[in-house]
């Protein structure tokens, strides 16, 4: 019985979510297609710059507000040196293409489709997105999108950007 | 008192249920929402049964019309 026990302890240990990336961590050297190229792009290309890093699938309802919001903010802030990349987590490219139609966006949009992103990053939920210093540590992660946190949002990217 | 094989048997069962037990992460739940998933394929054929079910047997729900959570409908 207490083997039992155990042995469904750690089942379920192994369920959770542990070792998802949090606050304070460095951003890992991964490469993930981009949608239109095919051509790797590596994370850590980006390095120097402030990040907005987004989770996100074309069936995440909360992405169809999310995706105007960030466009305003890479037309805003991007010649300061924000770089956001859009991590598409669909399995095929068809509903991308149909979702990025009626949400255009102009920052990269990249296809996890090995899923090797999401399973370093371990996003909580859809969408997720992590913002990274210049250093390349992650100094924020934003669970769900909530028109209510723009606002704190567009600080924190302000912050990094030292304006 | 039970004999080791029929324990063994037992337990190789609730073993064996384990392997159904798993936690479909947040960037999987895109398979859960595919078209094919659905009870119904048809959104109108879906409303109309629901609203005959409503108003002839006085129940609602199950078939996962519309509706996210949010409480407004």
């Amino acid at each position: 019985m207490r083997f039992l026990s155990t042995l469904i302890f750690y089942c379920i240990l192994a369920m959770s979510p542990v070792n998802a990336l949090s606050v304070g961590d460095t951003l890992p050297n991964i490469s993930i297609p981009e949608l239109s190229s095919n051509a790797q792009k590596s994370l850590a290309s980006f390095k120097g710059k402030v990040m907005l890093i987004d989770f996100w699938g074309s069936w995440c309802i909360p992405c169809k507000s999310s995706f105007p919001q960030y466009e305003k903010f890479y037309g805003e802030y991007g010649s300061q040196g924000l770089v956001i990349l859009g991590i598409n987590e669909d399995q095929t490219v068809d509903p991308i293409h149909e979702f990025l139609a009626t949400y255009p966006v102009s920052f990269p949009i990249l296809h996890d489709v090995r899923k090797e992103a999401a399973q370093v990053f371990k996003p909580s939920q859809m969408p997720t997105a992590f913002l990274v210093d210049r250093g390349g540590k992650i100094v924020k992660i934003y669970e769900g999108f909530r028109e209510s946190e723009v606002t704190q949002m567009k600080n924190d990217i302000e912050q990094l950007l030292g304006r | 008192m039970r004999s080791p094989i029929f324990s063994f048997f037992l337990l190789s069962v609730a073993l064996a249920s384990l392997a159904g037990c798993t936690v479909v992460e947040p960037w999987e739940r895109g398979a859960l929402a595919a078209q094919n998933m659905r009870l119904s394929p048809n959104d109108n054929d879906e409303a109309f049964r629901t609203h005959v079910n409503d108003s002839r047997e006085g129940t609602f729900g199950g078939y996962g019309l519309s509706g996210g959570g949010c409480g407004c409908n």
